[in-house]
């Protein structure tokens, strides 16, 4: 579903993506792993259309379309999702507010008729039991005064609301403890299925201990350097970057 | 019938004047206006202005004249006496002395016209139980119009009420409204006032509100301006005895190249009081804004509390906002403070709505909305706040 092809990327003069390349099929979870300032982020921001970023070359098809084409409202309707690695706070807007906007807008995009308040009100009811979020949370101005726990716990539910095809968590377990880790990866498996991609970026193994991936990539330099599976996650752990490093060549 | 060439002796304030510095009239007033024109409306070519709701008061001028005929107005509470001249100049003492802020052209020009002032007179221990609404109608049907409507309002003691005054242009030609409203509220008095400009871009405005507080009385006020061509509202309020209270608050939803200059005066006379201020302006195409807040604090106004706050979102690139704050202190133990910022709307806001699907425009009103709802909060009639959100909300179906 999506394929993204020698990838390069910049933001003002710094090249961050330097030709990278990946694949995700329907029903998989990868992993994107690295350092610090391997491009992670970036990779996250470019697929959900962050226009900081310019794209220098290379293709992204996600469904047979050319997704870097698509205005990032558009890319949303078509069933990509991202979950902020730091979710921002909107005075003012709830996110009752804004997400009945945004599920009618990829109903719409479908085709289907917009949900009635009644369904709305019980497609929430059910997604918010996902991640054990509170309606009053809901009912405030988005992540004004919320926990980190809270915040992340709110993407997922988004993510839960707008049943993506492709979703892509940045970072998700920052900031979070071991208890609300487990609450958000919950979630997140509870939406795992044939259908549906993800994509985890993550500097840590911790979170691949919940949100059990396929394939683990790891990121350096702006290209993807060693691909595996799980395994890979928990060798990194161990090794620590250091040892791609080793592997590349580079000293240490 | 008089025209405004017939007052050509009137010197209307020029950009060179400190306070008009950013607002001129010149080439408006360039042009002739009848004064007083003749209209033909009839209580039925207005309804559509209406935003009042059912058993509320109304009261309706038409080129400056109270239309005792056709406005609603039925209280024990108040009365309302209209060139009643005996009635008003035993009370005009009261209002006299506090002409003293904006004393220019349109002031002058207002005083010429003085058969049309209405005095309104709110008994002592009454809550008025319903809002009263003034509708000022600008007629220009048979030529540009310049009209000079002048109500005073007494409030008791211990008593309560609301004032809605909205303004409407019918015709086609020029309108230029020069309006002013007196409040006198005496102790323990408490008033709601709301402002609503809304009548089109081919309207001229001077309003001027004078408000004068005695003892604990507490002033609310709202103003908001949604079309209009050149609009100046001046809002003075005098605190003269102690512990008054006094909240202005102002909302700006400006486009096309309508100009807003807001001037507002605090003068804290005495110790105690407290007054507060908020004024937002978003503002879209080639729109413009001005901000002039002046607090003075006397000398012997000690323990007084003034804060005032304004920012503004630029939508567009040639759009523009002024701020200025003027504090004149002169007492030593105050609490005062200002804060002024000029802006975008947050990029970071807009990005994260649209990256759940939602389109530039609707994510761009959502974040207008939340901007403006403090100030849309400050109205407490819930009816005048939805047609308030209403109007914002159809700004961005365009």
């Amino acid at each position: 579903m999506l394929k993204i092809k020698n990838l390069q990327a910049k933001i003002g003069d710094k090249e961050i993506l330097k030709g990278l390349n990946l694949e995700v099929n329907p029903g998989e979870v990868h992993a994107i792993m690295g350092p610090n300032g391997a491009g992670k982020s970036t990779l996250a921001s470019v697929l959900s259309g962050r226009s900081d970023y310019e794209v220098t070359g290379g293709s992204v098809e996600f469904l047979g379309k050319d997704l870097l084409e698509l205005a990032p409202e558009i890319r949303a309707r078509e069933g990509l999702f991202l979950a902020f690695q730091y979710p921002i706070e909107i005075p003012g807007v709830s996110t009752t507010n804004f997400m009945k906007s945004a599920v009618n807008e990829v109903r719409k995009h479908k085709g289907l008729d917009p949900l009635d308040a009644v369904s709305f009100l019980k497609l929430m009811k059910e997604k918010m039991a996902y991640v054990n979020i509170e309606q009053s949370l809901l009912s405030r101005s988005l992540n004004e005064g919320f926990s980190g726990g809270e915040k992340k716990r709110n993407e997922i539910f988004q993510m839960a609301m707008l049943d993506p095809k492709l979703a892509i968590l940045d970072e998700t377990d920052s900031g979070l403890d071991i208890d609300a880790l487990r609450i958000v990866a919950g979630g997140v498996n509870k939406l795992r299925s044939k259908e549906n991609g993800i994509l985890v970026v993550t500097h840590y193994q911790r979170l691949l201990d919940y949100i059990v991936p396929d394939y683990v990539h790891v990121l350096y330099k702006g290209r993807i350097v060693k691909s595996g599976t799980k395994e890979l996650a928990m060798e990194l752990e161990e090794k620590g970057y250091d040892f791609i490093k080793t592997e590349l060549g580079e000293t240490v | 019938m008089n025209t405004l060439q017939d007052y050509k002796y009137i010197n209307f304030p020029t950009t060179k004047n400190e306070e008009w510095k950013y607002t001129s009239f010149k080439e408006v007033l360039a042009l002739d206006f009848n004064l007083k024109s003749n209209s033909l409306l009839q209580l039925n070519d207005l309804k559509l202005d209406f935003l009042h709701q059912k058993n509320d008061f109304f009261l309706i001028f038409i080129n400056g004249e109270y239309q005792e005929n056709i406005s609603t107005v039925n209280s024990k509470s108040f009365t309302i006496y209209r060139n009643n001249l005996e009635e008003f100049s035993k009370n005009k003492h009261l209002f006299e002395k506090y002409k003293t802020y904006n004393q220019d052209g349109f002031l002058e020009i207002s005083d010429t016209q003085t058969s049309n002032q209405v005095f309104i007179k709110i008994f002592p221990n009454q809550i008025v139980e319903n809002p009263i609404y003034i509708y000022y109608f600008n007629d220009s049907t048979v030529g540009n119009s310049f009209v000079n409507p002048q109500i005073s309002v007494l409030v008791g003691e211990n008593s309560e009420a609301i004032f809605v005054e909205n303004f409407s242009k019918k015709g086609n030609n020029i309108s230029f409204t020069n309006s002013i409203i007196e409040f006198v509220l005496n102790e323990n008095s408490n008033i709601n006032y709301y402002k609503i400009l809304n009548e089109g871009n081919e309207t001229n405005h001077v309003g001027t509100t004078q408000v004068n507080q005695n003892g604990k009385s507490v002033f609310s006020s709202t103003t908001l301006v949604l079309t209009g061509n050149i609009i100046r509202n001046n809002l003075n309020i005098s605190l003269n005895m102690e512990y008054c209270e006094t909240h202005l608050f102002g909302l700006s939803l400006l486009t096309d190249e309508t100009h807003v200059d807001n001037h507002t005066v605090v003068d804290h006379a005495k110790p105690n009081c407290e007054s507060n201020e908020l004024y937002k302006a978003i503002l879209d195409k080639k729109s413009s804004s001005v901000f002039n807040n002046k607090i003075f604090v006397r000398q012997n106004a000690q323990k007084t509390n003034a804060y005032q706050s304004s920012k503004n979102i630029l939508l567009s690139n040639d759009a523009s906002a002024n701020s200025k704050p003027q504090l004149e202190i002169w007492a030593d133990d105050v609490k005062c403070s200002h804060g002024h910022a000029t802006g975008q709307l947050n990029k970071e806001h807009v990005f994260y709505l649209k990256s759940r699907g939602i389109g530039e425009k609707d994510a761009m009103k959502m974040l207008t909305q939340a901007y403006a709802q403090d100030i849309l909060n400050s109205i407490k009639i819930e009816s005048l706040k939805h047609y308030c959100e209403n109007e914002i909300a159809k700004r961005f179906l365009l």
